[in-house]
């Protein structure tokens, strides 16, 4: 196959597209009704929700959405999901490198990028930071639906952490989100998520060995 | 009660016997709360641990129905001892008084035990006679032929180690108990049906009146013999005859053998007439005069060899000879034991009218589960009656205090007032039986009834209360009512209630209270002639000073030349001081003026009489004079003191074979309690439609000890099969140790308890534990043994 | 306003439970359940615990110790109204607030039955009704105490288990008790709720230690509620900040920049820029 300029590099398929932005909208959800209880000023936030009492609800419905959507995603397509397991669990000194550059890059600072894999340096990191964001919510927001069916002991640490949790991960997710959708250096990722590919440029600039790794499977070889 | 429930605040010890009163008398707690906080000791004597027990000091396990075994192993020891109250006994009882000769006790019976009829003759338990038909006393209390020598011959069998041996209690907690009774004085004794729903019901009692009288605890603040009745107004119904064999004010009720007025006057006496007189004169008004015996004639009698008890009621009409039953405000078809039987006898009825304030069990007994209501012919008939909350009237304590009760509640839809009904009732057969000249129908067209539809319930207290009827006037007290019909009174315990006018029931000053003893005796009012402590001159030496200088009551003044105190004096007359024979009569209610620990045959000579008629008579059980130990009629046990006579020998069991068998130890093994709590009274018509009290108790359980459950292997909240000779239940278990195996005569036995509210009506319905009790009753009051029987159970 | 309290004197306890039914009566409870649907709680204790139309219990205790003695044992149990409340810490919704005198009092209209001070509480007194979703508890009867009456179930208790008056009054009643309950040979009465939490305006006298009756020793808040409300909170609320103004910056930093990736026609190497 000819190597063109205009080349895609397929990134995410269908299921995980549509996991992710249920994903992401639960979480938002989640985030705002949320928030009344955080702090009570916040509470006009639920006029938005039909108030209190249906933001709980929204809260739990969100909750299920947010936690089983992926889980359904892993489901649907196990191998994606090994394959990122195995990304994250492996390491190599171009990721590190990523990383020390990470906040150049953030700030639009010129730095070097080192080659990268089908996930970078960044992106492992924000795996792991999503990931156990995601359980420890959860887990401690599922406590705190069902009090009950744990020691009270267990339960008292739950609300702390949900609540610390809550906004530590949404501070996560901000800057995912601004990195992933709004950045001018990687805002273009956004088409792998939304589109599920991505461009040559992006490719080869953030994920270079990955972008070289696809070419050769589809025989893309430059002229 | 001989006293009241304020009175128990004064109380220094307390026996607590057959009575859950944190339970079924939850405001007894008050008062008793009151002295444990001034030190007072409470003992509990019960079969299980209570939530009475939870509050004494010390708990006595007892085998349901050996409480004499228990009473008598203390009077022993007092006796023996000489730990009694000497003075007191010989100013205020018979101890000294010389008993006849052909007086005995062998082997279980008393002297002129007639074996054919189950009745004693009891002319042999009477005293030695002087030649004024007065009882002659001896020089010492020692002298072999007194009375105190009986008693301490009787109940020298009672050792602590026979008493243990019979109720499972150990024999030091026995002593225990004898010792803190001896050594805090005033106590008082509070029992209920514990004691009462016996064979040896009335003996039960009279063992406490030995023990109190030995202690020198009668008649005084704190002291008494106190039952605590089961029902708001109970006290009430059995002044006014609840019971079939009295007339009101106990006067007793006529029989085939006392047509007229003379023989009945011979043996209730001169006393005790001049109250039936006025009764007859507010029964039949005008019509009643002396030369128609007062209108006595009219009187249906009773046939004086027939029980006409509740048991009978239910037993007639099983054999078909009854057409007619109207029960009023009872539920019998979950109270009485037997309730097999009960539903039988229903069945048999042409017609039941039923008068309550909710459709329960009783009016709906062809609803009885696994019953085919095709079957049943008997006509069932509703009147939907008022609740207390929605009428006036009367309610009497047991401390017979009368309290007017108002109410502006409006009876809810059709339903109405049971004076009401009753006063409809009766016009209504009146124009039935009108222009009838035969003679028994002459009661009822005789009759004094004419009520006022507005305050119907205060002009009836004012009839009882009584009339001059020649000046018009109410009557002030007891005693002025007259001999002769120119007063008369419906009930002449009750004569004062009204006086000077005024409804003194209705009075409510509770800060009034002289002498600080919780007397207030501007609170309602109390019967007889507003005596809050029976039997107070006792509380006095021979001089009229009270013996406790520190809890006077009551005493004579000289100064003022009368009786006088903190409380009424309970004196025959307040101006007769100490050294007159009306000053020495402290327990003026029996013939002798004292009292008795042998209750004698005796009948107190009226000089007045021309005729020879005594003045009054003493009132002795038919089932012997001293209390004897008798075992239930179903007893895990033989009766090891003899054992030839192991039951109450007066007992008449069964009466009716088919119906009412006896189960053996062999077959069924275990005891069975049973008894109300709390949360739900009695029959439960009312408080199982209670949603409230339905979710603090909702079922019958079966609460027996870890040990038996273990045996069986049933687990707490299991689902059990209780059954008896009678009948056979299914209920939850609970496993509790509060209830524990007793060693008995040498042998394990197991108790276990179950309170007996529910049937198959109202919001609450769980399995009835009366279709297991036993229908066997007390031979003087035909009580029920409900506190014993013999079931099996297992898992169900 | 003076601080009122309840005294809860347990040895006068017979459990009756009239208390019970006066407080269902007069806050116009219903039943928890038909009596078929109520579960068996293994003793003569109505609820296995304070449930959302029942805001007090008497609980029931019973043991045999090793001379055969029975213990049983009864408290009513019910809210303390805690100077030191958890329920107030953890409640957002400011639904719980400690009046004047003394009262812990819980604003139906603001409680949204979040549950946090059922959690919370050292004695798990809220409860909260799935259907209302609104949290409950005793009341210590403000209504009625705001129109001179003591609350309903003091009125109620024959035996004088129960008393309402100035806190101090109850006090020097309690420790009177003790007193002579200690003179009377009950070695191990104590007072619960004089110092304990801040001194709660439900005071208890005790015939044992505390445990024997199902409380707590040593109530605290929990370590967990003055984390979250006193720190947790704060923290997480800064880093939220701090992470929405630092994108915010870099957004506004970056926004004119060029740096889209563009293509490097050349064989491996590293790739310049962003
Ligand atoms: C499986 C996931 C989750 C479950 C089951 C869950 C459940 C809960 C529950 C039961 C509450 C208690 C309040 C209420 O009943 O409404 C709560 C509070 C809260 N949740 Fe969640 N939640 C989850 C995920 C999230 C996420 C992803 C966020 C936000 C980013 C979030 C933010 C919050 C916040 C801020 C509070 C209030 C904490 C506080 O009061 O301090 N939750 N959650
Ligand atoms: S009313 Fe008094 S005695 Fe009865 S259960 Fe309540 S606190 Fe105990
Ligand atoms: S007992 Fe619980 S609910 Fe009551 S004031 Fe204390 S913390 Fe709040
Ligand atoms: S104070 Fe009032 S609300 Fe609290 S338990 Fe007593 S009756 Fe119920």
């Amino acid at each position: 196959m000819a190597y063109s300029d205009n080349d895609r590099f397929p990134r995410f398929g269908k299921a995980a597209r549509v996991v992710h932005f249920t994903h992401l909208i639960s979480f938002f959800v989640l985030f705002f009704t949320g928030m009344s209880l955080y702090f009570n000023f916040l509470s006009p936030l639920n006029l938005l929700f039909g108030g209190a009492s249906s933001a709980k609800l929204i809260h739990r419905i969100a909750a299920c959405i947010f936690f089983f959507g992926p889980i359904l995603g892993i489901c649907l397509n196990p191998k994606g999901f090994f394959l990122v397991i195995r990304e994250i669990t492996h390491w190599r000194k171009e990721d590190f490198q990523f990383i020390v550059t990470f906040l150049h890059k953030f700030f639009g600072q010129p730095h070097e990028v080192a080659p990268q894999g089908y996930l970078n340096g960044g992106q492992k990191l924000n795996v792991y930071l999503l990931g156990f964001g995601f359980l420890g919510l959860s887990i401690t927001g599922f406590v705190l639906w069902f009090p009950q069916y744990v020691p009270i002991s267990f339960a008292l640490w739950c609300y702390p952490l949900h609540s610390l949790l809550a906004p530590c991960l949404t501070a996560a997710v901000l800057g995912h989100g601004y990195l992933g959708s709004f950045h001018p250096g990687s805002g273009a990722s956004w088409e792998a998520i939304w589109g599920g590919t991505l461009s040559r440029a992006f490719a080869e600039h953030h994920h270079a060995r990955w972008a070289q790794e696809v070419d050769s499977q589809l025989g893309r070889t430059r002229r | 009660m001989t006293n009241h429930w304020v009175d128990l605040k004064n109380a220094k010890a307390f026996l607590i016997e057959g009575s859950n009163a944190a339970e079924n008398h939850a405001m007894a707690m008050r008062w008793v709360m009151r002295a444990k906080e001034k030190g007072a000791v409470v003992i509990h004597v019960d079969p299980r641990f209570t939530r009475t027990s939870s509050t004494a000091d010390i708990f006595a396990q007892i085998r349901p129905g050996t409480d004499i075994a228990f009473l008598g192993a203390i009077i022993n020891y007092i006796l023996q001892n000489k730990l009694y109250d000497e003075p007191y006994v010989k100013l205020n009882t018979n101890a000294a008084y010389l008993m006849r000769s052909d007086f005995g006790f062998h082997e279980g019976l008393f002297s002129g035990f007639n074996e054919k009829t189950f009745s004693y003759d009891t002319t042999s338990w009477g005293y030695e006679l002087g030649p004024d038909g007065k009882p002659l006393k001896a020089e010492s209390m020692e002298d072999p032929r007194c009375v105190f020598t009986k008693l301490k011959e009787h109940y020298s069998r009672y050792t602590f180690k026979v008493s243990a041996d019979i109720t499972g209690i150990p024999e030091a907690k026995i002593k225990q108990i004898a010792d803190v009774l001896v050594k805090n004085r005033p106590a008082t004794v509070m029992y209920a049906l514990g004691m009462t729903q016996h064979t040896v019901g009335v003996q039960n009692i009279r063992g406490f009146g030995i023990l109190q009288m030995l202690l020198g605890n009668m008649g005084k603040p704190g002291g008494g013999v106190n039952a605590m009745r089961g029902e708001p107004n109970v006290q009430g119904s059995t002044d006014f005859a609840l019971l079939f064999n009295y007339l009101p004010g106990y006067l007793s009720y006529p029989k085939h053998t006392q047509p007229d007025l003379t023989t009945w006057t011979k043996s209730s006496g001169t006393f005790r007439a001049k109250f039936l007189v006025n009764l007859l004169k507010s029964w039949f008004g005008e019509n009643a005069t002396p030369e128609n015996d007062f209108g006595y004639g009219w009187l249906p009698k009773i046939n004086a060899k027939e029980n006409y008890s509740i048991f009978r009621i239910f037993e007639t009409a099983f054999e078909g000879k009854m057409k007619m039953l109207h029960v009023v405000g009872q539920n019998p078809m979950v109270t009485q034991p037997n309730l097999n039987l009960v539903h039988e006898g229903l069945t048999k009825l042409d017609m039941l009218v039923v008068q309550d304030i909710f459709l329960h069990e009783t009016a709906c007994f062809w609803e009885k589960p696994g019953v085919d209501p095709k079957q049943i012919q008997t006509e069932v008939i509703v009147l939907p009656a008022a609740s207390f909350l929605e009428r006036e009237g009367t309610k009497i304590n047991s401390g017979r205090l009368v309290q007017w009760q108002y109410s502006k509640i409006k009876p809810v839809g059709q339903a109405k007032a049971d004076l009401e009904i009753i006063d409809t009732l009766f016009n209504k057969i009146r124009d039935l039986y009108k222009g009838s000249t035969a003679e028994r129908d002459q009661a009822i067209l005789k009759a004094n009834w004419q009520y006022p539809q507005e305050n119907m319930v205060e002009a009836v207290l004012k009839e009882i209360n009584g009339y001059n009827l020649n000046t018009g006037e109410l009557n002030k007290s007891i005693g002025g009512l007259q001999p002769d019909g120119s007063t008369s009174c419906g009930n002449w315990v009750y004569a004062g209630v009204f006086a000077n006018g005024e409804n003194l029931s209705k009075r409510k000053d509770n800060k009034t209270d002289p002498g600080g003893l919780g007397t207030y005796p501007k609170f309602g009012w109390c019967w007889p002639g507003n005596i809050h402590i029976l039997y107070n001159r006792a509380s006095c030496d021979a001089n009229g000073q009270p013996f406790d200088k520190d809890m006077p009551l009551v005493w004579w003044d000289e100064a003022q030349g009368k009786w006088t105190g903190y409380d009424v004096p309970d004196v025959p007359s307040a101006t007769d001081g100490p050294n007159t024979p009306n000053g020495q009569k402290p327990y003026r209610m029996a013939g002798e003026g004292i009292s008795r620990f042998v209750a004698c045959t005796y009948k107190d000579p009226d000089p007045a009489s021309p005729i020879g008629l005594p003045r009054d008579s003493s009132s002795t059980p038919g089932d012997g004079p001293i209390p004897e130990f008798y075992e239930p009629v179903e007893s895990p046990t033989p009766n090891v003191l003899h054992p030839k006579v192991p039951v109450n020998p007066c007992l008449k069991y069964p009466r009716l074979k088919s119906q009412q068998p006896i189960g053996t130890s062999e077959e069924f093994p275990y005891v069975l309690s049973s008894s109300s709590m709390a949360e739900h009274w009695c029959a439960g018509s009312v408080t199982r439609n209670i949603p409230w009290l339905n979710e603090l108790v909702k079922e019958t359980t079966c609460e027996l000890s870890p040990q038996l459950a273990q045996k069986l292997g049933i687990a707490n909240g299991d689902m059990v099969k209780v059954w008896s000779a009678r009948g056979e239940v299914v209920v939850r278990a609970m496993v509790t140790n509060r209830m524990q195996p007793l060693t008995v005569n040498g042998k394990t036995v197991d108790i276990v308890w179950m309170p007996y509210n529910w049937s198959f009506k109202g919001l609450s319905q769980a399995a009835s534990t009366n279709l297991l009790t036993i229908d066997a009753g007390d031979p003087n009051t035909w009580i029920q043994e409900t506190k014993a029987c013999l079931v099996n159970l297992k898992k169900a | 306003m003076a601080q009122v309290a309840k005294l809860i004197d347990v040895t006068k306890c017979t459990a009756c439970r009239g208390c019970q039914v006066a407080c269902k009566q007069w806050n116009e409870l219903p039943v928890e359940a038909p009596p078929k649907e109520m579960a068996f709680t293994g003793t003569l204790q109505s609820h296995p615990d304070l449930a959302p139309n029942t805001f007090t219990i008497i609980q029931f205790f019973e043991e045999k110790d090793d001379t055969n003695t029975v213990k049983y044992r009864f408290r009513k149990t019910g809210c303390m109204h805690c100077t030191d409340a958890a329920c107030i810490l953890v409640c957002e919704k400011k639904a719980l607030t400690k009046l004047e005198n003394g009262i812990v009092y819980r604003d139906k209209d603001k409680c949204i039955g979040c549950g946090y001070c059922a959690q919370n509480c050292p004695f798990q007194v809220p409860k909260v009704n799935p259907k209302t979703e609104k949290a409950t508890k005793c009341t210590l009867c403000g209504d009625r105490i705001a129109n001179k009456m003591k609350p309903a179930c003091v009125t109620t208790c024959i035996t004088g288990a129960l008393d309402f008056g100035p806190r101090d009054e109850m006090l020097k009643k309690a420790k009177k008790r003790v007193e002579t309950l200690q003179k009377q040979g009950v070695a191990n009465a104590n007072i619960y709720g004089e110092k304990e939490l801040g001194g709660t305006n439900v005071i208890y006298v005790l015939a044992d230690k505390p445990e024997a009756y199902g409380l707590p020793a040593d109530p605290q808040i929990p370590l967990t509620a003055t984390l979250w409300q006193q720190y947790g909170k704060p923290i997480g609320a800064a880093v939220f900040c701090a992470s929405f103004a630092t994108t915010l910056f870099a957004f506004f930093l970056n926004r004119k920049k060029d740096l889209a990736p563009k293509l490097h026609h050349h064989e491996g190497g590293k790739s310049h820029g962003v």
